[in-house]
């Protein structure tokens, strides 16, 4: 303790960690001294009033009338002591993370209504000491980068949001969002400031952003990047998964001969199918394909699912789709013309069709079972 | 315009008018007022600084509000280097030098680093009187013309950061070329 009782403050390092700010922890004296390091700021308030904002790096030697001598005296004659008070504030930049708490719906143009989970880091600092302690420290008691963070990163989901949907209404789809993450990051930014300047906040940056889409939407985002790198429509596209599909499955669920004929046999039709659209499509177009509705399509005749005009089989149930040729006899599958066996259930073909009522007939049958007219009559 | 070092030297307080004639402590007192008159010469120029990137804000506040997104990541780059030369701009060294250092830095050399920050000015106004162009062209919508000054004023930030940076070296005669 000195003659006059005055004392030089630092923010020492131990009260400064993940704290925004700092009051001094007693009334200032007449010559007490404070030290304000590069990346700190002090707000020297006298009776309420803000006297100076001490932003330069220096030591300062304050005034109050908190003398040894007329402040002990004034006191003592009037009761009234001046109250002068310094509050420091970090310069340096906090980092804190934002995330929904629950998916927002986003309707999309291609996907319709998407639900949206948005997550991230954005960098934060005091930009305007006078606002950050009237509206954090006197308003809401915050000192804390913890409870600042708490405070705003609710306002940054909603910023982010706001944002998306400002872009959508310009034509951003969520197709879109992944490569357009530093853009986002800059309108955020910049419409941060309106919901962040009157806390004396300012957004520095935002990173490590990243939207999550459902499932099924995110597999069809997928799919629409495969097929633009591919330069397909997606039926073609469709087709050649099909394909690859049945060259992984050569047995499935028709059994081991018949299947593999059919994975062996969709594979070479899709094959050519997808060597004859890749002929049709000069590489310089390939990010620009003709959409699918420029394509004759038809109907699947198992399940009827649109396909191209000329395709053998089907994409999606394998079938192929050439017209039915003769009932098998035994379990009624439909078999090709030529087929020797049913396909199916492995009878053998060949038995010809009853005359009389046009019923299919078993290879070996000598009666016709649905009017009973000999066979070959 | 005002000489900062003349101003820091004719507002010295009791205490300091006293330290500034003690033998072996005058020396010291007018080093610490030239470092001072710098550094006050150093923030105003970072203002300055910020001030003109606070005007390339308004330009990416006109994109934003026209969601003209071509070029707004170039934009937000552009105005971090802003920030980036604008925090060297204010946390450089003031060019101290202990007891027995290997390069002296005296009051000679503190009066020349003065006036070679000062000098710097020129580099701040070429970057203040790219701004404008800036905006006309964020107001008439060329994402070419855009993009063109983004570039421009770039490099005239780019060239402020090369000259600042090697001020020290220049000073004290250090730098090797």
């Amino acid at each position: 303790m000195t003659l006059i009782g005055a004392e030089t403050f630092i923010w020492d390092d131990a009260n400064k960690r993940n704290n925004v700010m700092w009051k001094l922890p007693r009334n200032v004296k007449l010559n007490d001294n404070i030290v304000v390091r590069e990346d700190e700021i002090a707000v020297f308030y006298r009776d309420g009033k803000a006297l100076a904002y001490l932003d330069r790096p220096d030591r300062y030697a304050l005034t109050s009338q908190n003398a040894p001598i007329l402040g002990n005296l004034i006191h003592f004659l009037s009761g009234v002591r001046q109250w002068a008070e310094v509050y420091y504030l970090q310069k340096r930049a906090f980092d804190a993370k934002f995330g929904s708490k629950q998916p927002y719906p986003f309707r999309d143009p291609e996907f319709g209504m998407v639900n949206l989970r948005v997550f991230g880091e954005f960098r934060y600092k005091v930009k305007d000491p006078a606002n950050f302690i009237n509206q954090f420290v006197g308003a809401l008691n915050a000192h804390t980068a913890q409870e600042v963070e708490e405070r705003t990163k609710e306002q940054m989901v909603i910023v982010v949001y706001d944002s998306l949907g400002k872009m959508k209404e310009k034509g951003m789809g969520v197709a879109d969002l992944a490569a357009n993450l530093t853009t986002i990051e800059q309108v955020v930014l910049e419409r941060c400031k309106d919901h962040f300047e009157l806390y004396g906040l300012s957004i520095e940056k935002i990173s490590g952003l990243y939207i999550n889409m459902p499932e099924e939407v995110q597999k069809a985002v997928d799919t629409r990047s495969s097929m633009t790198i591919l330069g397909t429509s997606y039926m073609q596209y469709q087709a050649g998964q099909a394909m690859r599909d049945a060259a992984q499955q050569p047995g499935g669920a028709a059994g081991g001969a018949v299947g593999a004929g059919v994975g062996v046999g969709a594979g070479f039709g899709m094959g050519y199918m997808m060597v004859d659209a890749m002929r049709q499509q000069p590489p310089s177009t390939v990010a620009t394909v003709a959409p699918a509705q420029n394509i004759a399509l038809k109907a699947c005749i198992a399940c009827g699912m649109q396909i191209p005009a000329d395709a053998s089989f089907c994409p999606k149930c394998g079938k192929p789709q050439t017209p039915p040729g003769k009932l098998c006899a035994k379990c009624g599958a439909q078999v090709p013309v030529d087929a020797l066996f049913c396909p199916k259930c492995g009878t053998k073909m060949g038995g010809g069709v009853c005359a009389g009522c046009g019923a299919q007939l078993a290879p070996d049958a000598r009666f016709c079972p649905k009017c009973g007219r000999a066979a070959g009559q | 315009m005002p000489d900062l070092r003349e101003r820091v030297e004719e507002d010295r307080g009791i205490i300091k008018k006293i330290q500034s004639v003690i033998p072996g402590y005058a020396g010291y007192r007018r080093r610490e007022d030239l470092r001072a008159a710098d550094n006050l010469l150093r923030i105003q120029m970072a203002e300055r600084l910020g001030r003109a990137r606070t005007e390339v804000e308004k330009c990416r506040k006109t994109l934003v509000d026209n969601m003209a997104t071509q070029q707004l990541d170039s934009l937000g780059q552009l105005i971090n280097r802003f920030k980036s030369v604008e925090g060297q701009l204010r946390h450089a060294e003031g060019g101290y030098s202990g007891i027995s250092p290997t390069i002296r830095i005296e009051e000679p050399e503190l009066n020349q680093l003065y006036e070679y920050d000062l000098s710097l000015v020129n580099h701040i106004l070429s970057i203040e009187q790219g701004v404008l162009p800036l905006r006309n062209a964020v107001t008439s919508g060329s994402a070419q013309q855009i993009k063109a000054e983004i570039e421009t004023l770039r490099s005239r930030i780019d060239e402020l950061e090369n000259t600042f940076k090697a001020r020290i070296r220049r000073i004290t005669g250090t730098e090797v070329v």
